[in-house]
């Protein structure tokens, strides 16, 4: 039986996530780094007011859109969920990239 | 020799053009018309005082057969009726009509019987004659060395107007006709009766619904092309007799209050010109590189406008000192302001264009009773910042700058350590 305890759920919680593909891992480091910034600006923002607001939203645009292509890459690669069988790894890599490059284009052209 | 010609040619043409300009105002053409010819000595010091002023006066009889009009231009630039029965042939409601919309000027007087001629044209100016037979009456204010109550002793000037200018305060005498204006911006009440005045039946002094102060006794027409109508219900305001009455002691005020009608009927003061118009960027706050005549969107900008009122005493245009209103308009007015005027007439004011782009009228008015319309428009479009009109680089904005870049190079240094890891055997993908 699992322990229901708080130290219990956070120990199995770390026991089953040490068994996770160190890719899965390196995508969640850039997760939570993308998160920090994306809070970072949005916390700056409350702070000197919303006056270049193209600005302000296209960096926090940045930081939303690099979570979620890098959240959707996460997923599709990951084992559990069988994606590798239509999309291969190399190909949902590639993916990533190019909407980037997208997004990047429309955040640069907005920042002003 | 062609040079001369068209040398010649265009001296003709400048000259029509000045004389089309200047012929709006100042002109001394009048013509007088009278019951009869013989009736011209019952207001000689009226007549008198006009023809010393320079006013070219022609005396007709009411049966004149004198045109106001010939092929577009007109004879006269003043018109005086003092024939209340006038029945002409030529001077007909019409001819009066399009004589003022020419912009010349009529004086009218009236008594207890008026005909439909001059009934027509005060209707058409805004004002409404009581029937035939009846009279003014006040049985306090009246001339209290006659018996006869429709002998009125009126002091209800307008007040704070040009018209009748400021200083006069000798009651007049009055016997005659009462009339109703109609609310009309355009129309003014210069004397009405005081509140115990009321309009009554000839016969029997039986009252009609005119009384109080909403009887006016002299009225005027300030039309939109500067003409002026202005009627008197009293012939006898005008003549020798009432100019010479003694009121308790004093002399009346007939002879002044008089001169100020006319001269203000007649256009020597009150009509107003503008002139220079400058309207130019002062600052603004786009970063554009559009041509400075151009506006922008909360763009400050300085507007100045000269005014000038006609002089008709010294034949010459003086500076309006007082104040005008501008108004910013793009079918609602987003700018209404004053602007005080300084001792050269000049109108200046520096203001902020609103923060809405299209195309903006710029309307400077003058609005007060007795002075001629002003109204000096020019249209202006206000266009939104251009795309590379902003403002580039803020301070404080550098911060999302560096937000944008540690995005990229977040996901380049991802990449790299992505691409060029190697899972341990036992966990591949």
């Amino acid at each position: 039986m699992s322990d229901l305890s708080f130290t219990g759920i956070v120990k199995s919680f770390f026991d089953s996530y040490s068994k996770t593909p160190q890719k899965l891992k390196i995508i969640d480091l850039f997760l939570i780094y993308t998160f920090l910034t994306g809070v970072i600006v949005f916390g700056y923002c409350c702070l000197v007011g919303t006056f270049p607001f193209n600005s302000f939203l296209a960096a926090f645009i940045s930081c939303v859109g690099c979570f979620v292509l890098a959240a959707c890459l996460r997923i599709q690669i990951n084992p559990i969920n069988n994606f590798n069988k239509t999309i291969s790894p190399e190909r949902a890599f590639t993916d990533f990239l190019l909407c980037n490059l997208i997004l990047h284009l429309v955040v640069f052209n907005f920042l002003g | 020799m062609m040079m001369i010609k068209s040398i010649f040619v265009s001296f003709i043409i400048a000259s029509v053009l000045l004389t089309s300009v200047f012929a709006e105002v100042g002109g001394k053409r009048t013509l007088v018309v009278l019951e009869n010819l013989s009736q011209k000595n019952l207001y000689s010091t009226f007549f008198k005082t006009l023809e010393k002023k320079g006013y070219e006066l022609d005396f007709q009889p009411a049966t004149t057969e004198v045109v106001l009009e010939k092929y577009g231009d007109f004879n006269y630039d003043h018109l005086v009726l003092f024939a209340p029965t006038l029945e002409s042939k030529t001077i007909t409601s019409n001819a009066v009509l399009n004589f003022i919309d020419g912009g010349n000027n009529v004086l009218i007087a009236g008594s207890n019987k008026i005909s439909e001629t001059i009934r027509d044209i005060a209707q058409e100016c805004g004002m409404d004659i009581e029937e035939d037979n009846t009279l003014v009456y006040d049985h306090f204010n009246y001339d209290k060395s006659q018996p006869d109550h429709s002998l009125l002793v009126a002091d209800q000037f307008i007040q704070d107007s040009p018209i009748i200018l400021q200083g006069l305060d000798k009651p007049v005498i009055y016997k005659g006709i009462g009339h109703k204006i109609r609310s009309n911006p355009l129309n003014f009440a210069v004397l009405t009766g005081s509140s115990t005045a009321y309009s009554g039946k000839k016969t029997n002094g039986a009252s009609t619904k005119l009384m109080g102060k909403s009887c006016g006794l002299v009225s005027s027409l300030q039309a939109r092309n500067n003409a002026r109508v202005t009627f008197s219900g009293s012939i006898e305001l005008f003549t020798d007799k009432s100019f010479g009455t003694t009121l308790e002691k004093n002399q009346s005020g007939n002879k002044e209050f008089v001169e100020n009608l006319v001269s203000w009927t007649f256009q020597e003061r009150g009509i107003l010109r503008s002139s220079q118009l400058e309207l130019v960027k002062i600052s603004t706050e786009s970063n554009s590189t559009v041509a400075p005549d151009v506006f922008t969107i909360k763009d400050e900008v300085s507007y100045s406008l000269k005014v000038e009122e006609y002089d008709g005493v010294k034949n010459e245009w003086v500076p309006y000192v007082s104040q005008i209103q501008l108004e910013v308009i793009m079918l609602d007015p987003y700018i209404r302001t004053f602007i005080k005027g300084d001792s050269k007439g000049i109108y200046k004011i520096n203001i902020k264009l609103p923060d809405v782009y299209g195309v903006f009228t710029f309307e400077a008015t003058v609005q007060k009773p007795g002075y001629g319309q002003l109204e000096h428009i020019i249209r202006k479009p206000i266009v939104p910042f251009r795309h590379d009109s902003y403002e580039r680089f803020i301070p404080a904005a550098f911060p999302y700058y560096a937000a944008c870049f540690s995005m990229i190079i977040g996901t380049f240094i991802f990449s790299i350590i992505f691409l060029f890891n190697k899972d341990p055997k036992h966990i591949q993908i």
